[in-house]
């Protein structure tokens, strides 16, 4: 053979790699490996999915209420605002208008209230105000100016509300507000008028008409004010010598700042598990990416051979990250996008009644960018991280070479990454027994730890099933022949990879369900503590009815005293109220009502002795957090920021009984005083013995009568309602739990099929000694059992663990009655799930894999 | 010492090695791979490198390669000591001066032969049509005219070879080391790639350093040597491994 072709052009001077020659080099590779990239693919676009889902929910939480204040504050400063649904007399708007410095100011009511239509009944919270509130511009008042309506008695719905109650403009309603039931007129708000605000569930109305069907004649919840330019500190400090001490002077952003507070442990509860889910959403992805590293591994030394620099190679398997982790980005956006939509969406209507809360759905650009640039990150991690070597200048050329020097160098890391894990993990029982609060850092390490132990784990596993092969009579061929893969060097990271991935979602999953769970069982005991202290509850439809916090008059004690069957009525009170920057749920039972503390809620302080001084009067409690806060311990005196500032003592420290801003308990009387009202929130209505509380419950309805603004309801039907609320509130802890174990089948089966589906060339060799394609089926089934179930087993253990660890943190964060049990039954749910999910679906690929034919095939 | 030849001065475009030590350390134990190798190889010459599985001839390919450092010693091309080369000159010296041929499974199975073969080309920042052209022309030369879009699973193994040889030889080196060439070939196409090796080898004064286990090796080589337990020995045709049965 003659090698005799024409002289050839001088070769130009080296220069930059070019574009063209990069993106030919993918398409090339993508053309032989297109399955492994499609995997690679699915699986971060799984960990993609679960962080955007996860961050476009917590930004659902504040956003809408944020949106719904700035739609009426508009753009005032500062604001006046009543401690107590009675609001303040309107002379104090007459004294803020004269005050030097105000630009503009202009009265708001409030007043909470039920709507009933075709559709059903609807609990709203209406907004009052005059014309002059338009100059401060906010979307929804601007709207509703413009809309022509303002000046007519009737109550403008949003959409939403709307269309939840089944009502159109023109239609007539019954509204049931200050426990009277009224027919009004309807309007409704749509998005031309009021734009993104029209999916708020909110109302509103001309200010003189609402005054007069709240019974707030010349009363006002708040007056909002504009101030001239570089006056803001003056007037401040003039408004507060208006208010006089029992009127808030607030910024305009006050209602959005608390809620932000307010939500905080529910925020934190929150913001641990996406954090986790974050981090596990990530690791899956890198995980993911680690299953392609052979193909890449090759090229990489290839390239290198071939004289390519470490820059050169370095850009040649980035345009491999960008364009798998842009793929999985988009792909794992989609995804998102419809969990998030679909299921995924904040439940935080158990916060209703303190706050005007939208159901709107609020997708930011950081929700973006943050799942995308984890994805890119992720994909840039699992392309380059694992060809460090290479890129550094290494010497893997020698395969054989390279294998002798891994093997010797593999020594020290591994050893170092076991020694890590157990420090890891020894940190986070340290933490869990020591400092709960800092259950994320806690949560981390055992993460981390976890992924360096496994490796380590998986030896020891495979030790054990090959000494039970043994004890078997006949050798168990497809255990023979799956061994050896799984202890192949070649093939160690990637199977590595996916062992991680099911530890880390069991992991994640079991420990996010299980304190999930604890705190569910710690609020249904406070739930129950608060609702089994009589037989019948009689509350006023409201936002937050079950609170017991909206006040109506009280004339209905008369007649349900009068009611066959029941032998007492007592009066409950109850409000929010801002106490040390936080929205507290106070209550206010009757003194002698029969356990007026619930008794397991207690923290700090003596049951009896804090009984007995609640009845006596001028004793309150305080939540854990509002204390702390407050800087008062048991026994102390401070003063409570009621609408009539009150001096009251420190009875006991309790939880939070299940509401994030923290607890008051005091007695109906001082409560009375300290409000200056006779209002109740609710009656609590005991049965004589023997009568059955439906009997009792359909004796009240039948005093009360159809149309009644009041609800009735058993003890049992109410702790069903308090369950279900606490449950909403709880509702993405479970999601994000769920999702996670969804992205990990998907990322486990999808890195898994993509190990399997790179070893037809083996299969066909071993096909080659007559092996038949049932046998390497089976072979490949060990194969991935051993592999997946060893990862999921590792996470369900350390799960334990991380549910102890996460339920004490949540306890400590954030105040909630939390009980911190090892739920097992939780992680062996979550192990099974994932474990038989993931291998069900590797069974297809592994059949199509195990079917290949004979062959000497030297290459995939 | 265990050198074959007296190390003279050093002259340009030849490949010499000068007393290279290599070991590797497996666990507690060292074996050494290259025991004081000293050997050089002038423009124009092939020289053929036998050896068992695990004798060090490919640990002294990458060091030559630079891919690798010795122990001690050091390797010559061009009058530059290639074991004292930064990461990115030695990028530089395997992308210019050196060809480095394979056995062909290292060809990308995405790619046609054309591609295959430019890929050095497209490192050193070539358009890609320039460099496909030239390529094209000399695959066109070693008989793949009519194969150039085929891509590997297409192409037999000595046509894969080919194309190995002409990515090799594409920036026109002037020092070509071989690793196992034929190690996949049948005989016939063995004596295809050996004949074109040699050819090359002759025509374009290159310095050739050939590895291989296969005896047909020796009707084209200059020279032979046999590399046991890192040692270096001249070689006689007698005195090589059998051939593997096919």
């Amino acid at each position: 053979m003659t090698a005799t072709w024409e002289p050839l052009p001088p070769l130009p001077a080296p220069s930059r790699l070019r574009l063209r020659s990069v993106l030919v080099l993918y398409r090339v590779r993508l053309r032989s490996r297109w399955l492994q990239e499609l995997l690679a693919v699915a699986g971060i676009a799984a960990g993609v999915a679960l962080l955007y889902a996860a961050s476009v929910a917590n930004s659902s939480i504040s956003g809408p209420v944020r949106q719904l204040n700035q739609g009426i504050v508009g753009n005032s400063q500062l604001q006046l605002v009543a401690r107590g649904a009675d609001g303040f007399s309107d002379d104090v708007y007459r004294k803020v208008r004269g005050v030097p410095g105000v630009r503009l100011a202009a009265p708001i009511v409030q007043a909470p209230a039920s709507l009933i239509g075709p559709g059903g009944r609807r609990p709203v919270t209406i907004y009052g105000s005059d014309p002059r509130i338009v100059q401060f511009r906010g979307s929804l008042t601007q709207g509703y100016s413009a809309s022509q309506i303002a000046r007519q008695e009737v109550v403008a719905l949003t959409t939403s509300v709307a269309v939840a109650v089944g009502l159109h403009t023109g239609d007539l309603a019954h509204l049931q507000i200050a426990g009277r039931d009224q027919l009004v007129g309807i309007v409704v708000l749509g998005r031309r008028d009021i734009g993104a605000l029209a999916d708020t569930t909110v109302a509103l109305a001309p200010m003189a008409y609402l005054q007069g069907l709240a019974q707030l004649k010349h009363r006002v919840s708040r007056v909002l004010v504009e101030t001239e330019p570089g006056h803001l500190g003056a007037v401040r400090t003039q408004l507060q010598r208006v208010a006089g001490g029992s009127i808030d002077v607030r910024s305009a952003d006050h209602e959005p700042r608390l809620f932000d507070k307010t939500s905080q442990p529910t925020a934190q509860a929150t913001m641990i598990s996406s954090t986790l889910s974050s981090l596990v959403g990530f690791m899956f992805a890198a995980c993911a990416m680690l299953v392609t590293v052979a193909a890449r591994r090759a090229l990489a030394i290839d390239l290198r051979r071939s004289g390519y620099t470490s820059r050169q190679i370095g850009g040649i398997l980035l345009l491999d990250a960008v364009v798998l982790g842009g793929c999985a980005v988009l792909m794992g956006l989609a995804f998102g996008e419809v969990l998030s939509r679909r299921g995924f969406a904040a439940d935080v209507s158990f916060l209703e009644g303190a706050f005007p809360i939208g159901d709107e759905r609020v997708v930011t650009w950081s929700s973006v960018a943050i799942a995308a640039a984890g994805g890119l990150l992720a994909a840039a991690v699992g392309v380059l991280a694992p060809l460090r070597g290479v890129l550094a200048g290494g010497s893997p050329v020698h395969r054989s070479a390279s294998r002798r020097q891994t093997h010797a160098a593999v020594l020290t890391p591994r050893r170092l990454a076991r020694l890590g894990g157990l420090l890891l993990l020894s940190a986070s029982i340290v933490i869990t027994i020591a400092a709960p609060g800092a259950a994320l850092v806690g949560l981390i390490a055992l993460t981390l730890a976890v992924a360096l132990l496994l490796p380590s784990v998986l030896d020891a596993v495979m030790v054990i099933v090959r000494w039970l092969s043994r004890r078997v009579p006949h050798p168990l061929m497809s255990v023979e022949l799956a061994l050896p893969q799984l202890a192949a060097p070649t093939w160690r990271v990637r199977s590595l990879a996916i062992a991680t991935i099911g530890a880390l979602a069991v992991l994640g999953a079991s420990a996010l369900q299980g304190a999930r769970v604890n705190l569910q069982a710690g609020l249904d005991a406070s739930a129950a503590d608060n609702v089994r202290v009589t037989d019948l509850w009689v509350a006023p439809y409201a936002p937050g009815d079950l609170y017991a916090v909206s006040p109506i008059p009280a004339r209905e004690t008369r007649r349900l005293a009068a009611t066959p069957g029941v032998r007492r009525v007592s009066v409950y009170r109850g409000s929010f109220l801002d106490v040390a920057g936080n929205r507290a749920w106070v209550h206010a039972p009757a003194p002698d009502s029969t356990r007026p503390i619930p008794r397991a809620q207690i923290l700090d302080g003596s049951v009896d002795e804090a009984t007995a001084r609640f009845r006596a009067g001028g004793w309150a409690t305080l939540s854990r957090a509002l204390a702390d806060a407050l800087h008062v311990r048991v026994g102390d005196r401070f003063t409570l920021p009621a609408p009539v500032p009150t001096n009251v003592r420190l009875a006991a420290i309790t939880t939070n009984v299940g509401w994030p801003g923290g607890a008051v308990f005091l007695n109906s009387d001082d409560y009375s005083r300290a409000w200056g009202s006779t209002a109740v929130s609710a009656y609590q209505l005991a049965l004589d013995p023997g009568v059955t509380p439906e009997q009792g419950f359909a004796a009240a309805q039948r005093v009360l009568g159809a149309r009644s603004a009041l609800r009735v309801e058993t003890v049992a039907q109410r702790e069903r309602r308090e369950k279900a609320a606490s449950r909403g509130g709880l509702s993405r802890l479970r999601q994000i739990s769920s999702l996670m174990l969804i992205a990990a089948v998907i990322a486990m089966a999808a890195a898994m099929a993509g190990l399997l589906w790179q070893q037809r060339s083996a299969v066909a060799r071993q096909k080659l000694d007559g092996h038949s394609t049932a046998v390497m089926w089976r072979s490949l089934a060990v194969e991935s059992g051993v592999l997946i179930g060893t990862g999921c087993l590792v996470g369900a253990m350390a799960s334990l663990l991380g549910q102890v660890l996460f339920s004490r943190g949540l306890q400590t964060i954030s105040g909630f009655p939390v009980i911190a049990s090892v739920r097992v039954d939780v992680s062996a749910v979550s192990f099974a799930l994932v474990t038989a999910s993931a291998l069900l679906v590797v069974a297809i690929p592994g059949y199509l894999v195990a079917r290949v034919q004979p062959s000497l095939r030297t290459s995939d | 010492m265990s050198s074959f030849r007296a190390t003279p001065a050093v002259a340009s475009t030849t490949l010499e090695f000068r007393d290279v030590v290599k070991d590797y350390r497996i666990g507690p134990e060292t074996v050494r791979a290259v025991n004081h190798v000293s050997l050089r190889i002038d423009p124009g010459e092939l020289v053929a490198l036998f050896g068992p599985s695990g004798s060090g001839k490919s640990t002294l390919l990458m060091i030559a390669a630079a891919v690798l450092g010795p122990d001690s010693g050091a390797v010559y091309v061009n009058g530059r000591d290639v074991t004292t080369l930064s990461s990115q000159e030695a990028s530089a010296y395997r992308m210019r001066e050196l060809g480095f041929i394979t056995q062909a499974i290292d060809l990308l199975e995405g790619a046609d032969a054309v591609t295959n073969a430019a890929l050095k080309l497209y490192g050193l920042g070539m358009r890609v049509g320039p460099a496909n052209r030239r390529v094209a022309k000399m695959l066109d030369a070693v008989g793949l005219g009519a194969r150039l879009k085929h891509r590997p699973y297409e192409l037999s193994m000595g046509e894969r070879q080919r194309v190995m040889i002409v990515r090799a030889l594409s920036t026109e080196p002037r020092v070509v080391l071989a690793d196992e060439p034929t190690g996949a070939l049948d005989s016939e196409r063995t004596t295809e790639v050996l004949e074109l090796l040699r050819t090359v080898t002759t025509e374009r004064q290159i310095a050739t350093l050939l590895v291989t286990h296969d005896p047909q090796a020796a009707e084209y080589a200059d020279r032979l040597y046999t590399l046991r337990d890192g040692t270096l020995a001249p070689s006689e045709h007698q005195a090589l491994p059998a051939p593997l049965a096919p």
